[in-house]
């Protein structure tokens, strides 16, 4: 699938439209549906990379730095993520630019050299065992 | 390039590669010089296969995703859990045309 601009865009979009959704419904949705949104604990009731971001993006809009930071680093770069990518694409769109299709290829391409990729999964891993001490 | 070079290097491709480019790769190869020749032979293609597989196994996680090289939209699912668990289920049935086209595209930097 060759990323371009009009495919890119429109699936960020939908992205963070869904994770706004998904905000709004979670607090009942995982008493109601027994969903809570996460695959790994359904089956194997491990908590996984990212559990506990959904917390962490609610805290996060709600001024609660520390505790988002708590309840999982990720959803601090995801509340961030929620904010930023709507803005810059509608701003590129509006002026028909595409510069925000150009840093996200820069991004793709600095994180497959090895050394930010080892840094990266590493942090993920550490991030994942802690999630293990706080959710487990 | 000679037609019968053409037609190996397809036969052995052609389940890399998106069933609807195949005609097309077919002209652009026999079109192109045979400078192109050894180069062609040292593309590695990423297997569809291996792709479901990941993504069977480990979609929740993005591998799949970054396997491809698709590395921005495998941090997007590895952050939200897979896309809460939907954009996992919807990528076991896409991944292996993605896989497909990411390998047209390698192609097609070469070609």
């Amino acid at each position: 699938m060759r990323l371009s601009r009009g495919r890119l865009y429109p699936l960020l979009l939908l992205l963070t439209a869904g994770g706004y959704l998904w905000l709004f419904v979670s607090n009942d949705s995982s008493r109601a549906f027994g969903w809570s949104g996460c695959l790994i604990r359904y089956i194997f009731h491990i908590p996984c990379p990212s559990c506990g971001s959904t917390r962490a993006v609610y805290a996060a809009f709600h001024g609660e730095w520390l505790s988002a930071l708590y309840y999982n680093p990720l959803g601090l770069l995801l509340a961030v993520l929620m904010v930023v990518i709507p803005i810059w694409i509608l701003i590129d769109l509006f002026l028909g630019a595409s510069s925000f299709l150009q840093a996200y290829r820069l991004m793709e391409k600095k994180l497959q050299c090895w050394p930010y990729a080892l840094a990266g999964i590493v942090a993920i891993l550490i991030n994942w065992i802690w999630n293990f001490q706080k959710y487990m | 390039m000679e037609q019968q070079k053409v037609d190996m290097f397809m036969m052995m491709n052609n389940k890399y590669l998106p069933e609807s480019q195949i005609l097309f790769i077919r002209e652009r190869l026999l079109a192109a010089d045979d400078s192109k020749e050894g180069f062609l032979h040292t593309i590695q293609f990423k297997d569809p296969t291996i792709a479901l597989i990941l993504s069977l196994l480990t979609g929740e996680l993005g591998i799949d995703r970054f396997y491809i090289g698709d590395t921005g939209l495998g941090i997007g699912k590895l952050i939200t859990c897979g896309g809460l668990g939907i954009w996992t289920i919807i990528d076991w049935f896409l991944i292996m045309n993605a896989t497909r086209e990411k390998n047209f595209e390698r192609l097609l930097t070469i070609l």
